[in-house]
């Protein structure tokens, strides 16, 4: 995965690279150190190379730490874009079969723990390696088996670092789940107070808030007293490894084989060396948590992506919509088997039935967001697979049931992916038809007020009233329309309707109502039960014939017609 | 300043509001000390190391004293956890009973994320300042110990290595100050990119249909760009931030290098001296950072507590005071209401909704219809007026009981994480038995679906109900109502999002199910309901404009017969 990504080559090379001299120059700051310790105080010949030296290493690791970070930031933006172009690329059945919020996480917090991985692991290894072997051999070079007794305690280093990263891992999963789980009840409820109030069980939400953060509180003390039982071990790893490394020191100090700058040089290498390793080990030790995350972002690599242009690019769309023999369903039963039906161009249609009968899984298949079983859908008796999914899309009109807004002010939204220049007019007239232009007027800000997160500021009825608005500023002949009307009032349906109706010339508009009002708005209707056509006519005759056309649509409408 | 003094007192204020376990902290303090002072004796064997003097006696004492001093942090280790976690617990409670008992009306005005995240976050934070306090006491200790040894070896050059005291404390206010720009800015950056994709990520579909893939692409690289401009950002100031903390060691060793060989020279400091001040500083460094990072913690710490204690002086609603609720007709006489104090949303409502009766009340979106609605359960009080129920004035009234004798409906009903049949019985008190449970979903119609579950009535919602249909969920949520048996029962456009079908099955199933003595209220478009109501009223622009029987409002109510017209089919007549 991380091939097909263009990482930062360039910038990683150079943090390798000020790394590695980072390191020469440590070593040299800690002989000088040595000397100093043992009493060699010559101004020029120690004293002064030392200053240099320890701000050179502070003017350079700075330099190398702005590196690292640049490498970092650049690795996730380029994984990032990678992933999102891809995500933006997938079939709508992926957003079926994976919840959103999970899929924000992949993107956001997935990413950066593989870009940590990359640096920490990856390139990490590199440079812990380099600095192991130069540690070692600057020691080598006092007397060569000293270099040998720091191999050999290689593996203590090793055992230090992992008992303490391992412990710290397990337990904090834990405590972490159970605070995740008290924040999740704490904002369920905070933003649902209303409830809670006027179900007057404030007293057993106190207890249940209570409840939770005893658990959490009983896990905090679990796990700091796992933590420090786990000192014992390693603070005896420690000490052995001081005993260890003074019996050497007194063989070879007290030996006279070593002088005493060199002992303390070789004291400080070692203690260099732990650290060294127990912060490489917690990064290792880490990777496995990571590697959940790479798992996750690879799926979404790895899932094939939807193609949007291939085929024919279709310029002006025309002829009967028509759905021929299709066989489709979710999971493994068909919903659809063996279905036919006819959308006349010119008038309202109107798809009812109950809920689960399929009417917005007959709209997506039109609008080509899923693959058939079998069969086709044709357009005036072409295939529409034959076109590219973009050029055939951007015909349609569809209106979600979701009524999808973004955050951004009133004008961004009605103009969103609009392909051509819009001005006050024509968006002060597609308001009016949508029955909004009151509101808008109204607002102190017009068309530049924020709508807030998904639109939140938005009642139900004037979200709707928007895409209604976006929905006419796109203009086209090819109207699906998805429950757009549910939460508007009568008489803002009656206006929408209405406007709809200017446009209905040689063009098809599908919908879906539940709603007695908007469905009499309909010239032509199609009654859809269980994934299977029950009836379908005008709409009058439907409902002479139909228990639940009639029952929706009532007697008296037919004698007013 | 005054400001500065409000800040202060605020802090101090939140820790009298609670019982703390001081016993925690004072052993946490006294054991802390003792940890000091064995970490000052533990630099003295790293000296005699360093001076090469390899003796059995170094190697034990040091093994001792590495056992010794871990033991004891371990024990201040746990300590503290007990003493923080119980001051985390305490505020966490009074936190949320807190916010549990504000009135409505305060909590629309505050964002629900701050509110949030005072229960998780800030609470916590309170505790941590309360250690930091405690801790301040050791580690100055540990230092003054530092100081007074280094001067036994060489005052000068001690009182030198103190001068450079202030430009540390200097050092880390900016690195504070780094910090906090860095975080802020960070923090936006994340948020706007975390919010993009939240937003467009549940919008696919939206996106797929309209053919908008080209234009979300640029649109999330943006997205992208920002959080990759700000951790360029924060990888030169944080780096800014490391530098200037590891300057303040590079200081005092240039002091201690340059002021310790020159006394060496001159023969006022044994040779190997040098050591000696290197351990000692360390150690005495390690103390400095940990009060100045303490102090740092405190100012933010202040801010957060401020909020908390801001929240914690509004008036509670008095939930459990008041007379008894008797259950009558709802009298409102000329009731009015603005949430902002300017804008009149009720403009004088006259209204009487007799016991007993099904009342419609219908009118445009924004009318002021839901608003009525959450004046007659006492969310709000009205800025003038009143509200009789059975006589008494609703104001006198025990909130929580005046509450309980409501089920209130929305159109978009959400439910909590947990099973469907912890939330029908939310709102019960005591054993419900099973039966009460299915009957209640028979009447909302859902326990059929229920029981074709794999799981029944244990089936998981998910978090806001969440892995329900909007429909079935709404079921879910009248069931939860009619459980309760409430004297008055409130749908607020509660089957606007069913099928027809289910809408009208579940309506009629309510109105046989009502007992002569419950009073149902609807709020509805859809008039096939509303005609079925015994009295209808309508209102426009917060005031009442018809009110009667479906006959009497079909012959003269303006807004009844457009509706109505309007549903019957005004285009085809």
């Amino acid at each position: 995965m991380l091939w097909k990504a263009k990482l930062p080559y360039v910038w990683i090379i150079l943090f390798i690279a000020a790394s590695v001299y980072l390191v020469k120059v440590g070593i040299d700051v800690t002989e000088y150190t040595a000397q100093m310790f043992a009493g060699n105080v010559s101004f020029s010949g120690i004293i002064l190379p030392f200053i240099i030296y320890s701000v050179g290493t502070l003017l350079l690791s700075s330099v190398n730490g702005i590196f690292k970070g640049i490498c970092s930031a650049k690795i996730d933006r380029a994984l990032r874009r990678m992933v999102w172009s891809k995500t933006v690329s997938l079939p709508f059945g992926f957003f079926q079969s994976n919840d959103p919020k999970e899929l924000i996480t992949r993107i956001t917090n997935d990413i950066s723990s593989i870009s940590k991985i990359v640096m920490n692991v990856f390139v990490g290894f590199l440079i812990s390696f380099y600095t192991v072997f130069s540690l070692v051999r600057q020691v080598g070079s006092y007397d060569p088996r000293l270099m040998w007794v720091m191999v050999i305690m290689l593996p203590l280093d090793i055992i230090i670092a992992i008992i303490m990263g391992r412990l710290n891992f397990g337990i904090n999963d834990r405590l972490n789940w159970s605070f995740a789980r008290l924040n999740r009840t704490i904002s369920e409820r905070v933003s649902q107070s209303l409830l809670i109030r006027s179900f007057g069980t404030q007293e057993s939400e106190e207890k249940r808030v209570e409840g939770l953060s005893t658990d959490y509180r009983k896990n905090q003390i679990r796990s700091t007293w796992i933590n420090n039982l786990s000192s014992p071990f390693s603070t005896m790893t420690y000490c052995m490894k001081f005993i260890l490394l003074l019996l050497v020191g007194r063989h070879f100090y007290g030996g006279g084989m070593i002088s005493l700058p060199e002992w303390i040089a070789f004291f400080a290498f070692s203690t260099q060396l732990t650290t060294y390793i127990s912060s490489y080990t917690t990064d290792w030790i880490n990777l496995k948590a990571a590697m959940g995350s790479t798992e996750r972002v690879s799926e979404i690599i790895d899932t094939p992506s939807e193609i949007v242009d291939q085929g024919k690019t279709v310029e002006e769309l025309s002829g009967e919509l028509r759905a021929e023999d299709i066989t489709f369903g979710y999971g493994d039963e068909p919903l659809f088997e063996h279905l036919s039906v006819t959308i006349p161009v010119g008038l309202r249609t109107a798809l009812v039935g109950s809920s689960g009968s399929g009417k917005t899984t007959l709209l997506n298949l039109f609008a080509g967001l899923y693959d058939l079983w079998d069969g086709k859908i044709t357009v005036g008796g072409e295939n529409i697979t034959q076109y590219t999914r973009r050029s055939y899309r951007s015909q349609l009109n569809y209106i979600t049931q979701e009524c999808t807004l973004f955050s951004g002010t009133l004008r961004q939204n009605l103009l969103y992916g609009l392909r051509r220049e819009v001005g006050d007019e024509e968006l002060n007239a597609a308001c009016e038809q949508a029955g909004l232009l009151d509101y808008v007027n109204e607002l102190p800000a017009g068309y530049e007020t924020e709508i807030g997160e998904g639109g939140s500021a938005l009642s139900g009825g004037q979200r709707q009233k928007l895409s209604v608005a976006r929905m006419l500023l796109k203009k086209g002949n090819w109207l699906f329309m998805d429950e757009a009307t549910a939460a508007m009032d009568a008489s803002a349906k009656a206006q929408v309707w209405g406007a709809t109706e200017s446009l209905s010339e040689g063009c098809t508009c599908l919908f879906v109502a539940h709603d007695r009002q908007s469905v009499s708005y309909a010239q032509h209707v199609i009654v859809l039960e269980k994934g299977r056509i029950v009836d379908q006519g005008p709409t009058d005759e439907v409902a002479r014939r139909n228990a639940y056309v009639g029952s929706l649509l009532h007697a008296d409408v037919r004698e007013e017609g | 300043m005054n400001k500065q003094k409000g800040v202060w007192k605020s802090f101090f204020r939140f820790y009298t509001r609670f019982h703390i376990p001081w016993h925690y902290f004072i052993l946490t303090v006294a054991l802390g000390v003792l940890a000091s002072e064995i970490a000052v004796r533990l630099a003295s064997y790293t000296i005699a190391v360093n001076k090469g003097e390899l003796y059995n006696r170094v190697i034990l004492g040091f093994c001792l004293l590495t056992v010794a001093h871990m033991i004891i942090t371990s024990a201040v280790n746990i300590l503290t956890t007990y003493g923080t976690a119980t001051v985390s617990l305490r505020a966490r409670n009074m936190v949320w009973r807190k916010i549990l008992s504000l009135p409505q009306r305060e909590v629309d005005k505050t964002a629900p994320s701050s509110l949030i995240s005072c229960v998780t976050l800030d609470v916590d934070q309170a505790s941590n300042s309360i250690y930091s306090l405690f801790t301040t006491v050791s580690s100055t200790y540990a230092v003054i110990r530092a100081i007074i040894i280094m001067a036994r070896y060489s005052s000068t050059l001690t009182i030198w290595l103190v001068a450079t005291i202030p430009v540390i404390v200097l050092l880390f206010f900016l690195v504070g100050r780094l910090q906090f720009y860095i975080m802020r800015r960070t923090y936006a950056a994340i948020n706007t990119m975390t919010r993009f994709f939240s937003e467009h990520l549940s919008a696919m579909k939206h996106i797929k249909v309209q053919s908008l893939e080209d234009k979300e692409m640029e649109e999330g690289y943006k997205a992208i760009d920002a959080r990759y401009k700000a951790d360029l950002w924060a990888a030169i100031l944080g780096q800014l931030q490391v530098m200037l903390h590891s300057l303040h060691v590079n200081i005092q060793t240039i002091v201690i290098a340059i002021g310790g060989s020159s006394l060496i020279r001159q023969g006022r400091m044994e040779t190997t001296g040098i050591t000696n001040f290197s351990a000692y500083t360390s150690t005495a460094d390690q103390y400095i950072a940990e009060d100045l990072t303490h102090y740092q913690s405190f100012k933010g710490t202040q801010g957060a507590l401020k909020f908390v204690n801001d929240l914690l002086q509004l008036p509670s609603e008095p939930r459990l005071e008041g007379q008894q609720p008797v259950p009558g007709d709802l009298v409102l006489e000329n009731v009015r209401f603005s949430y902002d104090g300017e804008y009149e949303v009720l403009k004088g409502i006259s209204l009487t909704v007799p016991q007993g009766s099904v009342t419609a009340i219908i009118g445009g979106n924004g009318c002021g219809k839901s608003t009525l609605i959450k004046l007659l359960q006492g969310f709000y009080t009205p800025s003038a007026g009143t509200i009789l129920a059975g006589g008494q004035d609703i104001t006198a009234v025990q909130p929580d009981a005046w509450r309980r004798s409501f089920g209130y409906v929305l159109q978009n009903s959400p439910l909590f994480s947990g099973t469907i049949r912890e939330n029908i019985l939310y709102g019960c008190r005591g054993k419900v038995n099973e039966e009460a449970v299915y009957e209640a979903a028979r009447q909302a119609d859902i326990h059929d679906f229920i029981l074709s579950l794999p799981d029944g009535y244990d089936t998981e919602v998910g978090e806001m109900g969440g892995k329900l249909s909007g429909g079935q969920r709404q079921r879910v949520a009248m069931a939860r109502a009619l459980i309760l048996h409430p004297a008055y029962l409130i749908l607020d456009e509660a089957a606007a999002s069913l099928d027809h079908k289910t809408g009208s099955r579940v309506f009629d199933s309510l109105m046989s199910a009502k007992t002569p003595e419950q009073t149902i209220l609807l709020i509805s478009h859809n008039m096939e309901e509303v005609d079925r109501a015994d009295r209808i009223v309508s209102m426009r622009d917060g005031e009442v404009v018809g009110c009667g029987s479906a006959a009497e409002m079909r012959r003269s109510d303006p807004i009844y017969r457009e509706y109505s017209a309007n549903q019957r089919g005004g285009e085809l007549a």
